[in-house]
C-alpha cells in the first residue's frame, strides 16, 4: 500500500487484510515512541485517536517534531 | 535584577523578554544565551522529522531541559486551517494551550496575513487555545485580534530577522494608547537591546526576539545586554519620561552664576 509520509511516497509493507491503524503504521515507519504528533490529509489526529484510526492507499501523512523556533 | 510581574494569561512573569531557540552557534551557546537572558518564555517550532531525528539527545531535549515556559509558533503557515492544524499537534506535544500564531501572507518579507490571523485567532479560541498573534502594527488588525479574545497581541517592530528595530513607533505608541489593557509585545525586528529598551519605554508590555542574540558575535553577552535593557525599558516607562521641549533649558540653576556683572557698574 502506497501512503505518503512527510511529502514522500512511502510503501508500506507486510500488511494481513486488513486496513492498518495509525499507531501501527508509525511503529512500523519508526516512530515507536517518539515525540511526534500527526496529521493525516491535513487533519490533526491525537495520539488517543492513532489506534482507531485507519490509514488507506494514498492517505497524506504529516509527521511533525519539536525543532528550534523564533 | 527584575520589575513589575507581568500577567500572561494568568500566568505571573518577571521577565519580560521572549528569547527565541533558532540560529545560535552551538546548542551549549544557547543554552548559556537562555540564563544569561533571564528569559522565562522560549520559543519553539515544529517540523517534519524522520524517526532517526526524534530521538534523545535531540535540540528539543537540551530546550526542555531548560526548564522554561514554551511558546511553540505556527512558522511557515499560510492560512489559516494549516495555522489551527500545527497548533493541536503542538498543543499535543508541548502539553500547552499557548500558541505563537503566525500566518505569514508575503513569502519576501515573512508579513503576516491579517486576514488569516484573524480567522486563525478565532479558531484557535474557540478551541481554548490562548493565542499570541504574530501581526503587523496596523490598529483595526490588532484591536480585532484584542476583541475576539487574544490576551496578548504581538506586533512586529519591522520584518523577522532583519534587526531593524521599530520602523513606525507612531504605529507602536498608538496601539499603546488605543489598547491599553491588552498585553503588547514587539515581536521580530528587534536589533540592539536600544531597540528593545525603546519598545518598552513606548509602554509596551514585552519584547520577543532571537536573531539578535543568537547572530551576536557573542551570544550569551548580548542575551545579557538584552536582559538589561527590557529591564531599563520597562523601569523608566513605570517612572514616567520627562516633556520634551523645542527650547535649550539649563539644568544648573541661573541664579547666583559666577562672573556675571551688570554692565551699568
Amino acid at each position: 500500500m502506497r501512503i505518503s509520509v512527510n511529502g514522500e511516497l512511502t510503501e508500506l509493507n507486510g500488511l494481513d487484510g486488513e486496513p492498518p491503524r495509525l499507531d501501527r503504521v508509525l511503529v512500523d515507519l519508526g516512530y515507536k515512541d517518539r515525540k511526534v504528533a500527526v496529521a493525516v490529509n491535513e487533519t490533526f489526529v491525537p495520539r488517543t485517536s492513532w489506534a482507531e484510526r485507519t490509514i488507506g492507499t494514498g492517505d497524506r501523512l504529516d509527521v511533525v517534531a519539536p525543532i528550534q523556533g523564533g | 535584577m527584575s520589575t513589575d510581574p507581568w500577567i500572561v494569561y494568568d500566568e505571573t512573569l518577571t521577565s519580560r523578554l521572549f528569547l527565541g531557540t533558532a540560529r545560535y552557534p552551538s546548542p551549549k551557546v544557547m543554552a548559556d544565551a537562555v540564563e544569561a537572558s533571564r528569559a522565562e518564555v522560549l520559543t519553539v517550532g515544529m517540523r517534519r522529522q524522520a524517526p532517526s531525528e526524534v530521538g534523545g539527545g535531540s535540540i528539543w531535549d537540551r530546550i526542555a531541559g531548560l526548564g522554561r515556559r514554551i511558546l511553540p509558533n505556527t512558522a511557515g503557515c499560510h492560512t489559516a486551517t494549516e495555522a489551527v492544524t500545527l497548533a493541536e499537534m503542538a498543543r499535543e506535544i508541548f502539553d500547552t494551550d499557548w500558541i505563537k500564531l503566525e500566518v505569514t501572507g508575503d513569502d519576501y518579507n515573512l508579513q503576516p496575513d491579517p486576514y488569516e490571523l484573524i480567522d486563525a485567532s478565532r479558531r484557535l479560541i474557540e478551541r481554548g487555545f490562548k493565542v499570541f498573534p504574530y501581526s503587523t502594527d496596523d490598529l483595526v488588525v490588532c484591536t480585532r485580534l484584542r476583541d475576539l479574545g487574544c490576551q496578548v497581541v504581538m506586533p512586529w517592530g519591522s520584518p523577522i530577522g532583519t534587526g531593524k528595530g521599530l520602523l513606525n513607533p507612531y504605529a507602536l505608541e498608538t496601539l499603546r494608547a488605543r489598547l491599553p489593557d491588552v498585553s503588547l509585545v514587539v515581536d521580530a525586528g528587534i536589533g540592539l537591546p536600544s531597540h528593545a529598551a525603546g519598545a518598552m519605554e513606548l509602554g509596551f508590555d514585552g519584547v520577543l526576539l532571537n536573531t539578535a542574540v543568537a547572530r551576536a558575535d557573542d551570544p550569551v553577552e548580548m542575551a545579557s545586554a538584552f536582559a538589561y535593557a527590557v529591564n531599563a525599558g520597562r523601569i523608566a516607562y513605570r517612572a514616567g519620561a520627562m516633556a520634551e521641549s523645542e527650547t535649550a533649558e539649563p539644568s544648573t540653576p541661573v541664579v547666583g552664576t559666577p562672573f556675571w556683572h551688570d554692565r551699568r557698574a
